[in-house]
């Protein structure tokens, strides 16, 4: 029941249309990736969702709830956890701290403990760096921070802007795992990649954005196949 | 341009006309607008254009004024004489003051520079020989040429001119070179200092140009009021002086010149409820502080951005591909034919870059003499014979407790492409910080072509030849994209500056010259549709490709690429891989920092692996990716490898 609906979305910004009239849905428990050369509106697409830049058209629902006038601050409250693109952490503040920031919206130490140590379980580095402020982190722990950061509000519904900027093979892998196991549990994720092959393995269902619009959409095995995907997406 | 010509004639004749239709004491006003104008333009030439906090400006007007008035009524000097040697004194006190600014920067930079401002009311209103609290009259009204300056309007048009040439001038510091470099320093010093600013001397200078605009200030008023008193400098107009600057627009000198003449019109009108005064100011500046942070000045940019936006379709505009030949070829001709009027300290330059090439060619000679002394076999004698561009030797960098780089060596050959993998947080990046001079290594040595380079600031090592670009994009924010490549493309030096005075043409000519090479860098890269516009509007991809063209901007011979890949598609990875490609054959070495596996296996000759600090690996790439330890520090098992990239 917490599925993702969106209905003509458009943003623009002054007399350009950076996303023009999309529509998708995100079901509860599956995932949605978004593939796209820089420019086609991918990342307009999820800070439009957020609320982070104004939306000039378009409804968006979670759940059968109306989120289309809810602004950026009340996201989280309603259950969407967003992973920004180039990690956004408070460099200032220590690692732990940015964590706990994450679940600003749960009141008590009893609620922060128990999503606090399930991060730590997913990525184990950040538990051995936690009084290290975050600033100190290589970019690549920076990244699994943000990651780390979103779930700490236990989301119903994420949304992730390239998670795997700069990460390591070996840890894109480990990526792929906890996404893998979100959905597992029923959190919606909706993935924006550079790497279309990470999409492919998370995700069921892709969209290709193209100049601001869906140029293509369909399961991820389909496109997988498709001879335009391989040569831009997958270099093939 | 026509239209800004008889506009600027137009508001020149008004001014000139001005004093015809005022009264005597309407005309004293403005001629005091005039001189707090003056003031301001100096304070946000170092303020809103350097970034650097200055509230001492009121302290360097006081300096100027007391010392016209000390050096006439006490020691005799005619008028003239006296103006000069106070805008000496002036221009020492704005150095000194500006010592604090080579260690600190932001709030303490302003609280040291207050405390010297507070030094110098406190000096005058105790000391003898500056009169104390009654202040020091006597100073003779200014000589010139026959034409009564006691005349308070005729006051006005020796004023107006000084302005005019003053504004005039900052204007122009702030459209060329220096300005642009200050503002770039402003916006992020770090990456500046990569791009070879050099960071300390542009500090100092901010400082010594505001403190010639106080000197200015000081002489007109010390000859119009003929009479100085130390509440005339006190903190309190300090304040009413910043007040100005923020209203009008820090950034802008326009905007900073209709903040002082706008508030000295309105303190004039409020004189008889002066404590309301106050507290007004004070409400508008928090106002404008939180709403128009760009002040006055700021708003009609503002107003534009909304809508050019829409114009310039740079959200639908995509990359460009690259074209690789514009690339090697504007290395020679561009050596070949530097402007007419940087032909002299070009030679200077060259001079000096030969007679470091001689210097490191001995030692690099001096190794290879070594290694072929040692060497048996043809094939290892052509590898000797191949120069080190980059050793790093032993190289061990801690930061409380965490040790990020233990004993670290590697060597990368003149003309190669090297990859540096590893797992997250293995100590990468702060490799190439070491390297590029933002951080001293607790041990070990960094030579570059045989040099040692490890004490050396990243300006220096930018101006030897070291660019990088930055994993997380650090681009001037408020800079547009083709401005972000002029800073790296300028390679004149801060001690370049007396041309601003004594050559001005020479200045406006380079600066032709150097935004027709960046256009043409621009359009080399595939980013000439983006020229104008500020770099947060675009993509993360574009950003990328903006900082490569900006770290080739200042010719390099070596290139360290952060994470260029991160962000791009398959598709735009292939240009990224021929851009690189074309870097390196026009000479520059390049090492690359990359996750893209795919990419490094097709670029890099040699690879070195690094996890926990230390090189676990190093060879060809077939080499590196079937050793046991690279795949299980970093590639993870081969089946998830296939699968993920």
């Amino acid at each position: 029941m917490t599925d993702l609906v969106v209905e003509g979305l458009s943003v623009h910004y002054g007399a350009v249309r950076a996303v023009n009239n999309i529509n998708f849905r995100v079901p509860a428990g599956h995932a949605v990736g978004i593939i796209g050369a820089n420019g086609a509106g991918k990342t307009s697409t999820l800070r439009a969702l957020m609320g982070l830049v104004p939306r000039s058209s378009g409804r968006v629902s979670l759940g059968g709830k109306d989120l289309t006038g809810v602004p950026a601050r009340h996201m989280v409250r309603h259950g969407v956890g967003y992973v920004p693109e180039g990690r956004h952490v408070f460099p200032g503040l220590s690692v732990e701290k940015n964590l706990l920031l994450g679940a600003y919206t749960r009141k008590w130490r009893t609620q922060t403990s128990e999503p606090l140590a399930e991060v730590f379980e997913l990525f184990p580095v950040l538990a051995e760096m936690r009084g290290r402020l975050a600033g100190a982190l290589s970019g690549g722990q920076q990244q699994m921070l943000a990651i780390g950061r979103a779930l700490m509000s236990r989301p119903r519904l994420m949304l992730l802007d390239e998670p795997s900027m700069g990460l390591s093979p070996k840890l894109i892998a480990d990526i792929a795992r906890v996404l893998a196991r979100l959905r597992s549990e029923g959190i919606g994720l909706l993935l924006v990649e550079q790497n279309a092959k990470l999409t492919f393995e998370v995700a069921g269902g892709c969209l290709v954005m193209e100049n601001g619009e869906v140029a293509m959409e369909g399961a991820s095995e389909q496109l997988r196949h498709d001879p335009r995907v391989r040569k831009v997406y997958l270099g093939m | 341009m026509k239209l800004r010509l008889s506009l600027l004639a137009v508001v020149g004749i008004a001014l000139w006309f001005l004093p015809y239709g005022l009264g005597p004491y309407a005309i004293h006003v403005v001629d005091i607008a005039i001189i707090f104008a003056l003031l301001a333009v100096g304070l946000g030439l170092a303020m809103g254009v350097a970034g650097q906090i200055n509230l001492a400006q009121v302290a360097f007007f006081g300096v100027s004024a007391y010392a016209v008035a000390i050096l006439t009524a006490r020691a005799g000097f005619g008028f003239w004489t006296a103006a000069v040697l106070a805008m000496v004194a002036t221009l020492a006190t704005g150095m000194v003051v500006g010592i604090p600014a080579l260690r600190m920067q932001s709030h303490y930079l302003g609280i040291v520079t207050l405390g010297l401002a507070l030094a110098f009311t406190n000096w005058v209103t105790n000391a003898e020989l500056s009169g104390g609290a009654e202040g020091l009259g006597g100073i003779p009204v200014p000589p010139m040429f026959g034409i009564d300056l006691f005349s308070e309007y005729l006051y006005y048009y020796l004023e107006l001119i000084v302005f005019a040439i003053a504004l005039g001038f900052g204007m122009f510091v702030v459209r060329t070179r220096i300005g642009r470099r200050m503002r770039a320093m402003r916006d992020d010093a770090l990456a500046a200092g990569a791009v070879g600013v050099e960071i300390p001397r542009l500090r100092m200078l901010a400082f010594a140009i505001a403190s010639v605009y106080g000197g200015l200030a000081g002489v007109l008023y010390a000859g119009l009021i003929r009479y100085v008193a130390p509440e005339t400098f006190s903190l309190a107009n300090m304040f009413l002086l910043l007040a100005m600057v923020i209203i009008g627009g820090r950034q802008s000198l326009l905007g900073c010149v209709v903040g002082a003449v706008g508030l000295t019109l309105v303190r004039e009108a409020l004189v008889e409820f002066a404590t309301y005064a106050q507290l007004a100011f004070g409400a508008v500046v928090v106002l404008m502080v939180v709403f128009a942070p760009t002040g006055l000045a700021g708003i009609p940019a503002r107003v534009r951005r909304r809508f050019s936006r829409g114009q310039s379709a740079l959200a639908r505009a995509q990359l460009q591909p690259f074209a690789p030949s514009d690339v090697g070829d504007s290395r020679p001709e561009s050596l070949a034919e530097p402007p007419p009027d940087l032909v002299a300290s070009d030679l200077v330059a060259s001079d000096l870059v030969a007679s470091d090439l001689v210097a490191s060619d001995l030692v690099a000679s001096d190794l290879v003499a070594q290694r072929t002394s040692v060497a048996r076999t043809g094939a290892e004698q052509a590898e000797a014979a191949a120069r080190m561009i980059l050793e790093v030797a032993k190289v061990t960098m801690r930061f409380r407790g965490l040790t990020a780089l233990d004993g670290v060596s590697l060597a990368v050959r003149e003309g190669e492409i090297r990859g540096i993998v590893g797992p997250n947080g293995s100590g990468k990046t702060t490799l190439f910080n070491i390297v590029s001079g933002l951080y001293r290594a607790t041990a070990g040595k960094v030579a570059f072509d045989g040099e040692v380079v490890s004490r050396k600031r990243p300006y220096e090592l930018s101006l030897l030849g070291v660019a990088r670009t930055f994993q997380n994009l650090r681009l001037f924010a408020t800079m547009t994209v083709r401005e972000n490549v002029l800073v790296a493309l300028d390679r004149s030096r801060t001690a370049w500056a007396w041309r601003y005075p004594l050559w001005p043409v020479g200045v406006w000519r380079g600066d032709a010259w150097l935004r027709a090479e960046a256009d043409r860098l621009l359009a080399a890269y595939g980013l000439s549709e983006f020229a104008d516009v500020l770099p947060s509007a675009l993509p993360y991809g574009i950003q990328r490709r903006v900082e490569i063209a900006r770290a080739m901007a200042g010719r390099p011979r070596l290139l360290l690429l952060d994470e260029p890949a991160a962000g791009l598609n398959a598709d735009e990875v292939e240009q990224l891989a021929t851009i690189v490609r074309a870097i390196r054959a026009s000479g520059v070495t390049v090492v690359v920092i990359e996750h893209n596996m795919g990419l490094v296996m097709s670029l890099c000759e040699q690879i070195t692996v690094l996890a926990s600090g230390r090189v676990i690996a190093e060879g060809t790439p077939a080499q590196v990716v079937a050793d046991t330890a690279v795949i299980e520090a970093y590639l993870g098992d081969a089946r998830m490898l296939e699968a993920m990239t």
